[in-house]
């Protein structure tokens, strides 16, 4: 697998970003990055399949003239 | 260690923020554990492109990221259902553990449009800076402080966030919040 990196597939759709920018009370803006730390400190806690370090893994094996 | 070595052994460090972010990027395990494969893969099989003294979880993101959008340009319906399927898949993601429910917040995310909810993750959740935001989302700064900026604006809407004293009776939150404010103050 020795594709390129895809290239950015966002750029064309940037007119909504263009109008005037809403202002956030800070506090609300507070609860906000709270909430959305808590519920990523939760998705981080959870236990990585095997499947994924066996990938790595698998790969510290590889010999040197195997990579691209 | 040899740099690869070094680079594989980051990767490691790296899996659960990816996933992490993959999970709350997709809202669905399955697809979020699709996409996390594919990303090691590829950072794998080109090792050679990773710039040693860059961050590897920023390189990684942007591949992930990339193949998010790349996916979702083929699939290009679910983009336009943010409400439908997107969102009862956000909303049904089991708990493990979790010390509140989060559900609201999902089912609020998952109506954001894509750029707005991945740019607040990586710089409101994964706690990247806006400059390493842009990069992994390959766009100016201004573009994602201004994403930022809707999605915290949207999501505040969502989720009838006011100010403390205006918070609706079934909020998920009130508990967290006053730890909060009492940190704060």
């Amino acid at each position: 697998m020795t594709a390129p990196l895809p290239k950015d597939a966002a750029l064309e759709e940037e007119g909504a970003d263009q109008a005037p920018e809403p202002a956030l009370d800070a506090q609300v803006q507070q609860q906000l990055g709270s909430l959305l730390r808590g519920m990523y400190a939760d998705l981080l806690n959870r236990p990585v399949p095997d499947r994924f370090l066996e990938i790595l893994q698998r790969l510290d094996e590889r010999p040197e003239d195997d990579r691209p | 260690m040899t740099p690869d070595a070094d680079v594989r052994a980051g990767l490691f460090l790296v899996v659960p923020h990816l996933r992490a972010f993959a999970i709350s990027l997709t809202g669905s395990l399955d697809h979020a554990d699709d996409l996390v494969q594919e990303t090691l893969l590829r950072a794998l099989s080109n090792l050679d492109k990773f710039q040693p003294g860059t961050s590897l979880q920023a390189w990684t993101f942007t591949i992930l990221r990339n193949l998010f959008h790349t996916e979702f340009r083929k699939r290009r319906r679910e983009v336009e259902d943010p409400d439908g399927l997107f969102a009862g898949r956000l909303a049904s993601l089991p708990e493990q553990g979790a010390r509140l429910d989060f559900q609201d917040l999902r089912t609020a995310l998952a109506k954001l449009p894509s750029h707005q909810r991945e740019a607040l993750l990586l710089v409101g959740a994964e706690g990247l800076s806006y400059e390493e935001a842009a990069r992994v989302c390959g766009t100016h700064l201004g573009t994602i402080k201004s994403r930022v900026n809707r999605a915290r604006t949207r999501l505040a809407e969502l989720l009838h966030l006011d100010t403390l004293d205006d918070l609706g009776p079934d909020h998920l939150v009130r508990g967290a919040l006053r730890e909060d404010v009492t940190q704060a103050s």
